[in-house]
C-alpha cells in the first residue's frame, strides 16, 4: 500500500577529454524528488575491468548507546572490520545476510576478533539482545565509493575512465539503475536523485 | 358486624392492602428485574469473554515473541532449516497448547507449521481475521471449518523476515469453558455471503437457527433484539471486508431462567403473604376476642343488673381498661344499691316520724295478706280531732312536734308483732298483733290504743290536748287488701265522728258511700260527656204576692243503668274530688241557656246555681260565668249564684276576692244554707251579696222549738238590715209558710209549692202563674235597665 512510485535519474554532465590519466574528483550530492538531501546513501562506482580486494583496508563499527557507530558503512572487499564496544553492556552483533554470516558477542571493555567481510553484498547486522540495533554494511568490490554526509554530498576521488555507477540506500523504494559513467581528468559534479521512503524500511534490496 | 369481627376484618384487610400493594410492585420489579438482570448478564458476558480473548491473546503473544526471539529460531529461518523451524514451532506451541503455529512469509503464505508439513491444500484464511500486521497481530483464523484465535509475531534477522502465526482453536472445549465461566451461551459465527453459520456453539440444535438468522447480514453488531425466549448479544471477533462482519461470537441468555428466578422470589413473597395473612386473621380474632369477651360478660352482668339481679358479682379482673370498666360498673351497681334502699326507704317510710307511710303499711298488709291469706288482720285508723287548729295557732313546728310524740307512743301501743304507719297528716294506722283475734278483742285493743294516746303532750311547757278518733276494720271480713282495709277503717273513723265516740268498728252497718268512687268518678265524666244530667228546677215563691220570684237550679243524673241518681250520692263525692268544678261548669252553661230561652219566652224567672267551695277557688271561676251569660245571651242578674257557708272556710280572703269579681261581672250572690257553718258574722257584713238562704234544718223544726223562731226572726231581721233578700228553704206546710211570713222573710222554697221538676215541667208549671216582676229582656237588649231594675227589686224587697 505504501508502495510509493519511485523515480531515478542520473543525470550525467559530461565535459571531459578522453586520454586524460591524472585523477579529478566526482562530486555527487543526492537529493530526494522534493529536493530534500539524502544522507548516509552508498554510492560505488565500478570500473569495467573489475577490481582487487582490498588489501590490508581496516573499518571500524562501534557499538555506542545502543546504537551500530555508523548505521551504514561501504566496505571494499575484503576490509577487516572492528567491531568495539563503547557501551558497558553486552552486544550480541549478528548476521544472517549470505554476503557474511557471523555473530559476535561483544562484552563491555573486552575487544572481539575482527570480522573480514570477504564478499560483495549487502549485510544487515543486527544485536540478538537489542532487537532496535541495525547496521547495513556495504560490501563492494571497488575502491570507488563513499557514502553522502548529512547535507547529502559526497566526493569521490576518481581516475579518468569509464564506470557503472550504483546506489544504495536502506530506505531506497526502487532498487536502482545502474549507470555508466564516463569520467575525466577534470573534477565533476554528479546530482543524483532517491526517492526513499517517508518511513524507513531499513530493507532496501541490494542491487544486483 | 360484631365488634370482634370488625377488629379482626380491619386487621386482615390492612394487611391484605399493604401486601398487595407490596407484591404488586415487587411483581412489577420483578419484571423489570429480570430484562435488566439479562441485560446485565449480557454485558457482563461480553465484557468478561473479551477479558478472557484479551488474556488469551496475551498468552499468544507471549508465547509467539519467545519464539521469534530465538537466536537460534532465527538461525534456522536465515538458514532455511525447516526441519528445526519446525521442530522449534511444535516445541513452543506446546508450552501453552497452542493448536496453531505457522510460520509464515511476510505476506502471510505458510512456510511450515508444527506438528504437519504444510501443504498446499490447506486452505487457511487468514485474511479474513485481519491484515496480521507486524508484530502483534490479532485476530481470528478460520482453516478447515475450524476458528482459532491468532496472533501474529514478526521474525527479524534483524529486518523482518518471516512471522509466527501462533493460535488456540476456539473448539467445543473452550466454548463450554466459557459458558461455565459466563452462565451464558456462546455462539461462533462465520458470514457465509449473507447467511451465518454456526462454528461452535453451547446452544441446543432447536434454538440455533432462529439466533443465527437475527444475526444481521449487514451493519453492526451488538445488543440484538430477543430471539424466541433468547435475549442475545453478538459481539464482533473479526471484520470482514467492506466493513461487515466476518466473525462474531454470540453470546445468549434464557429470559424465562432469569424470570424464573425472580418468579421464585414472587412465590416466595406469596406464600409468606398468605400465611402472615392468616397468622394476623388468627391473632386479630384472639386480640379481637380478648376484647369482646369481657365486654360480652359485661353486657351480661348488665343485663342482669337491669333484671334486679343485684347480688350477681361482675367477676371481671383486669388490669386494662375493661377491668377498669367492669370495676366502674361493680361501684355503679352498688351505688345504685345504696340509692335504691334509700329510695324505697322514702318510698315507704314517713319521713317526720320513722314509721311507715301508708304505701308502706299497705304493702305490709298486702305481703302479711299474701303469706297468710286465712289470718285475721285487725287495722285501726287513727284522727286526731282539731289537729288543724294546733296547727294554726301553734304553728307547724308544734303540730310536727305533737305528731312525733304521737308516733313515740305508737309502737310500745301496738304490740311486738303490729306494726304503726302514719299516713297523712294526723293520721296514723296501727296493725294489731296477732294475739287480737276477733272483733271484741280488736275493740278492747283500739280502746287501750285510745287510752294510751289520749293522754296531752307537753310542747315548751305547753299542755296540749290530744284527741284521738280510732276506726277499726279487719280482714278479711271487711276488705281483702290493704287499701281497701284502710278505707274500711277510715269509714269506721267517720262513723266514730258521726257518733261522736272514740272508738268506732267497720261493720255492714256503716255507710258506704265510696263504695265504687273510683268508678264514680269515671261515671260522672263520661255524664258530663254524654249528658246523661239534666236539669231540675225548683220554684221560689214570694211570700206576699204569691208570684214566682225565681227558681232554683238542681242537677239531675239519668244514669243509664242505675237510673235517676241523687245529687246527695254524688254532690258530695264530686265536691271531695274537685270534679265539681265540672259539674258547675255543665250547670253554668244549661242553666244560662234556659234561662235565656224563659226570657225569651215571656217568663222573667231568675235561676239560682249552686257554687261549691271547690268552685270559688277556680281563679277563673268569674270568666267562666261571664262567657256561660254572654254565649246563652242572658243578662247577668237573670242569674244567681248560690254559695255556701262552708265555701270560705278553706280560704276566706281568695273567696271574698272571687265573690267581688262574681258581682262584678253582675249576677246576683246568695248565701246557701245559712246557718249550717261556722260562718263568722264580720265576714257576712262585708260579703259582696244579694240574698240570704236559711237552712231548710231551721225551717222544719221551727213550730217545735220557739228559740229557732227567735233565731230564724234575727236571720230575717239581719239579712233585712244588711239589704238582702232573705229566702227560707224546705218551705213543706202551710204553717210553716205563715210563720215565716209572719217574721217577714220575703220568699219561699219548698214542697208546699213545688218539687224539683224537669225543665219542660217547669215552663209549664209557670204557665198562668204570676211573675214577680213584668218579665225582663235579655241582656241583648236592655241589659242596663235590668240592671237596674235588679236593683230596684232588691231594695223593695230590703224595705219590706
Amino acid at each position: 500500500m505504501r508502495r510509493v512510485a519511485f523515480a531515478f535519474t542520473a543525470l550525467l554532465a559530461a565535459a571531459l577529454t578522453a586520454g586524460q590519466a591524472c585523477a579529478a574528483t566526482l562530486n555527487i550530492s543526492v537529493r530526494t524528488p522534493q529536493g530534500t538531501p539524502v544522507s548516509d546513501a552508498v554510492v560505488f562506482l565500478e570500473a569495467e575491468r573489475g577490481a582487487a580486494p582490498a588489501a590490508g583496508a581496516r573499518a571500524t563499527i562501534d557499538q555506542r548507546a545502543r546504537q551500530f557507530v555508523p548505521r551504514v558503512s561501504v566496505l571494499q572487499r575484503g576490509t577487516v572490520v572492528l567491531f568495539p564496544n563503547s557501551d558497558n553492556v553486552r552486544h550480541h552483533v549478528y548476521s544472517f545476510s549470505p554476503a557474511k554470516t557471523f555473530d559476535l558477542r561483544l562484552y563491555a571493555g573486552k575487544a572481539a576478533e575482527p570480522v573480514t567481510f570477504d564478499q560483495a553484498g549487502l549485510v544487515v547486522l543486527g544485536c540478538n539482545i537489542h532487537d532496535s540495533m541495525i547496521a547495513y554494511v556495504a560490501v563492494v568490490d571497488t575502491p570507488y565509493f563513499g557514502r553522502t554526509s548529512d547535507n547529502g554530498t559526497l566526493q569521490i576521488p576518481l581516475p579518468a575512465g569509464s564506470y557503472r555507477l550504483r546506489l544504495w540506500h536502506p530506505d531506497l523504494l526502487k532498487p536502482a539503475a545502474t549507470d555508466a559513467v564516463v569520467m575525466t581528468e577534470a573534477t565533476r559534479a554528479l546530482s543524483l536523485t532517491a526517492a526513499i521512503s517517508s518511513e524507513p524500511t531499513g530493507s532496501a534490496p541490494w542491487p544486483k | 358486624m360484631t365488634l370482634r369481627t370488625r377488629i379482626t376484618v380491619t386487621f386482615v384487610l390492612l394487611l391484605a392492602l399493604a401486601l398487595a400493594v407490596t407484591l404488586g410492585i415487587v411483581s412489577a420489579a420483578n419484571g423489570q428485574n429480570a430484562e435488566r438482570e439479562v441485560g446485565r448478564e449480557l454485558d457482563v458476558g461480553t465484557s468478561v469473554f473479551g477479558r478472557i480473548l484479551d488474556s488469551n491473546r496475551r498468552q499468544l503473544e507471549q508465547a509467539a515473541n519467545v519464539l521469534a526471539q530465538d537466536f537460534g529460531f532465527r538461525t534456522a529461518i536465515a538458514t532455511g532449516d525447516l526441519e528445526t523451524i519446525r521442530s522449534a514451532l511444535e516445541n513452543h506451541g506446546q508450552r501453552i497448547g497452542a493448536g496453531l503455529v505457522v510460520l509464515t512469509d511476510l505476506d502471510g503464505r505458510p512456510i511450515t507449521e508444527a506438528n504437519a508439513p504444510v501443504t498446499s491444500s490447506d486452505a487457511m484464511t487468514m485474511a479474513d481475521a485481519g491484515d496480521l500486521p507486524g508484530t502483534g497481530g490479532a485476530g481470528i483464523a478460520l482453516r478447515n471449518g475450524r476458528a482459532y484465535q491468532v496472533v501474529s509475531v514478526t521474525v527479524r534477522s534483524p529486518l523482518p523476515i518471516a512471522r509466527v502465526l501462533m493460535g488456540f482453536e476456539l473448539d467445543q472445549r473452550v466454548l463450554n469453558e466459557v459458558e461455565g465461566i459466563l452462565g451464558l451461551d456462546i455462539t461462533l459465527a462465520v458470514r457465509r455471503g449473507a447467511s451465518w453459520q454456526a462454528l461452535g456453539t453451547t446452544l441446543g440444535a432447536a434454538a440455533l437457527p432462529a439466533v443465527l438468522r437475527a444475526l444481521p447480514s449487514s451493519g453492526s453488531v451488538g445488543r440484538l433484539a430477543q430471539v424466541g425466549d433468547l435475549a442475545v448479544h453478538a459481539s464482533e471477533l473479526a471484520p470482514g471486508s467492506g466493513g461487515q462482519v466476518a466473525v462474531v461470537a454470540v453470546l445468549s441468555r434464557s429470559v424465562s431462567e432469569v424470570r424464573a428466578a425472580f418468579d421464585r422470589l414472587t412465590r416466595v413473597l406469596w406464600v409468606t403473604a398468605v400465611i402472615g395473612l392468616l397468622l394476623t386473621a388468627f391473632t386479630g380474632y384472639l386480640l379481637a376476642r380478648g376484647i369482646t369477651r369481657p365486654l360480652s360478660l359485661l353486657t351480661e352482668a348488665v343485663d342482669r343488673i337491669r333484671r334486679g339481679e343485684h347480688q350477681v358479682p361482675v367477676a371481671i379482673e383486669r388490669g386494662d381498661e375493661v377491668g377498669v370498666l367492669a370495676r366502674g360498673l361493680r361501684q355503679m351497681r352498688e351505688e345504685v344499691d345504696d340509692r335504691d334502699a334509700a329510695i324505697r326507704r322514702l318510698a315507704f317510710e314517713d319521713a317526720l316520724t320513722g314509721l311507715r307511710n301508708r304505701t308502706g303499711f299497705v304493702a305490709a298488709i298486702d305481703q302479711q295478706r299474701a303469706r297468710a291469706p286465712g289470718d285475721v288482720i285487725h287495722v285501726a285508723l287513727i284522727n286526731l280531732r282539731r289537729f288543724r287548729t294546733i296547727n294554726e295557732c301553734l304553728g307547724f313546728s308544734v303540730g310536727d312536734q305533737v305528731l312525733r310524740h304521737v308516733a313515740q307512743r305508737l309502737p310500745a301501743a301496738v304490740g311486738g308483732s303490729g306494726m304503726a304507719a302514719r299516713l297523712t297528716a294526723d293520721q296514723f294506722a296501727v296493725m294489731a298483733g296477732s294475739d287480737v283475734i276477733d272483733k271484741e278483742q280488736a275493740m278492747v285493743w283500739a280502746q287501750a290504743l285510745l287510752a294510751r294516746l289520749s293522754r296531752a303532750v307537753s310542747i315548751d311547757d305547753q299542755r296540749i290536748d290530744i284527741a284521738p278518733v280510732i276506726g277499726i276494720a279487719a280482714a278479711p271480713d271487711d276488705a281483702t287488701d290493704g287499701a281497701a282495709l284502710l278505707r274500711c277503717a277510715d269509714m269506721a273513723v267517720d262513723l266514730a265522728r258521726r257518733r261522736g265516740v272514740g272508738v268506732a268498728a267497720y261493720g255492714p252497718d256503716v255507710p258506704q258511700p265510696g263504695r265504687d268512687q273510683l268508678s264514680l268518678l269515671g261515671e260522672l265524666q263520661r255524664a258530663v260527656r254524654e249528658n246523661e244530667l239534666r236539669l231540675a228546677l225548683q220554684p221560689k215563691l214570694d211570700f206576699a204576692t204569691g208570684a214566682v220570684a225565681g227558681a232554683e237550679v238542681l242537677l239531675r243524673w239519668q244514669h243509664p243503668v242505675r237510673g235517676a241518681v241523687s245529687p246527695a250520692q254524688f254532690i258530695p263525692f264530686a265536691e271531695q274530688t274537685g270534679f265539681v268544678r265540672h259539674l258547675t261548669q255543665w250547670a253554668l252553661v244549661h242553666s244560662t241557656r234556659l234561662a235565656a230561652q224563659l226570657w225569651r219566652d215571656g217568663f222573667a224567672v231568675p235561676l239560682s246555681v249552686n257554687i261549691s267551695a271547690a268552685d270559688l277557688g277556680d281563679p277563673q271561676l268569674d270568666t267562666k260565668v261571664s262567657q256561660a251569660l254572654k254565649d246563652a245571651g242572658l243578662a247577668p242578674e237573670a242569674l244567681t249564684l248560690e254559695v255556701t257557708e262552708s265555701g270560705f272556710i278553706d280560704n276566706p280572703r281568695e273567696a271574698l276576692a272571687m265573690l267581688e269579681a262574681l258581682r262584678a261581672v253582675g249576677v246576683r250572690l246568695s248565701i246557701d244554707d245559712f246557718g249550717t257553718g261556722y260562718s263568722s258574722l264580720s265576714y257576712l257584713a262585708h260579703m259582696p251579696v244579694d240574698e240570704l238562704k236559711i237552712d231548710q234544718s231551721f225551717v222544719r223544726r221551727l213550730h217545735e222549738d220557739p228559740a229557732l223562731v227567735a233565731v230564724v226572726g234575727s236571720a230575717i231581721d239581719m239579712g233585712h238590715r244588711l239589704g238582702l233578700s232573705v229566702v227560707a228553704e224546705g218551705v213543706e206546710t202551710a204553717a210553716h209558710a205563715e210563720k215565716l211570713r209572719a217574721l217577714g222573710c220575703d220568699i219561699g222554697q219548698g214542697y208546699l209549692y213545688a218539687k224539683p221538676m224537669p225543665s219542660d215541667d217547669f215552663i209549664e208549671w209557670l204557665r198562668g202563674r204570676d211573675i214577680l216582676r213584668k218579665p225582663v229582656r235579655s241582656r241583648s237588649a236592655a241589659a242596663t235597665e235590668a240592671s237596674a231594675e235588679g236593683a230596684e227589686h232588691l231594695e223593695r224587697h230590703a224595705l219590706g
